[in-house]
């Protein structure tokens, strides 16, 4: 790894522009969700949207029936 | 001034103050819709009203309390269905576990019928999930969808519901289980199984 070079290494430090920032700046804080919970209704809803509802329903119903030997 | 600020949502209490639009979809989830204030009462108002940040925060750390059921206290239907979503997860690489669970309710507004944990890849399915069939495998498909999203895209967030991510990838599960259902591969857990 390369050791860092400053910008301008020709302007001392003591001179170089500093910047305020004029919005705080955000915190680190994780943002992301640990837990992705779901209700009963948004399971069906979502499952619908899929447009594989009868499809999952008609290839579980059949295996159910293979499996218990009812087909 | 602030009467006429808030009147037009007033009308309903499940409003929280938005700070930040990224809480939308997760506040909408949990039953309940973001609305902007003017920055002037933004300050004062948060003590009768919480934020979308507040909303969130206590539903991660309530959804905390979620606790795993040891399989000799479950159901003989339940017991079967467990063992049935754990044979569809086997077909997804990255999942760690799934468990029978009490989940408590996401917000005061709505239930949980299942869970991803996206740190340690686990699926939690709540016991009245595991009642039927259907209700598990319609939970395995949205939560295998969070995974399956969450292994794809580089920012979390587009795993999320309500994400196009998220719901390419549960086109993708739908379309793999219902294949692997049609070659037989769930029979031998289907016996004891009720639709």
């Amino acid at each position: 790894m390369p050791k860092k070079q400053p910008l301008y290494p020709h302007v001392p430090k003591s001179r170089q522009t500093r910047v305020i920032p004029t919005e705080p700046r955000r915190s680190h804080e994780r943002e992301e969700l640990e837990f992705l919970p779901d209700s009963p209704e948004i399971l069906t809803q979502t499952i619908d949207a899929t447009g594989y509802r009868g499809k999952i329903d008609n290839a579980f119903q059949q295996a159910i029936a293979r499996a218990k030997g009812v087909s | 001034m602030v009467t006429a600020v808030i009147a037009p949502w007033q009308k309903s209490n499940n409003a929280v103050i938005r700070t930040n639009p990224r809480w939308d979809r997760m506040v909408k989830h949990l039953g309940y819709i973001s609305v902007d204030i003017p920055h002037r009462v933004k300050n004062t108002l948060p003590v009768a009203i919480i934020t979308d940040k507040e909303l969130v925060n206590k539903s991660q750390e309530t959804l905390r309390k979620t606790r795993v059921m040891p399989a000799y206290l479950l159901t003989p239907r339940a017991f079967a269905h467990l063992k049935l979503a754990r044979a569809v997860a086997s077909h997804f690489p990255g999942i760690t576990g799934v468990y029978a669970s009490v989940i408590p309710p996401a917000s005061d507004r709505v239930r949980t019928a299942g869970l991803y944990d996206r740190g340690t890849q686990e699926i939690m399915l709540h016991l009245e999930t595991l009642e039927h069939a259907r209700s598990t495998i319609d939970a395995m498909v949205h939560e295998l969808g969070h995974h399956v999203a969450n292994m794809r895209v580089a920012d979390p967030m587009q795993a999320e519901d309500l994400q196009p991510a998220h719901s390419e990838a549960m086109t993708y599960v739908a379309t793999r289980v219902i294949e692997l259902a049609t070659q037989e591969k769930f029979d031998e857990y289907l016996k004891e199984a009720v639709w």
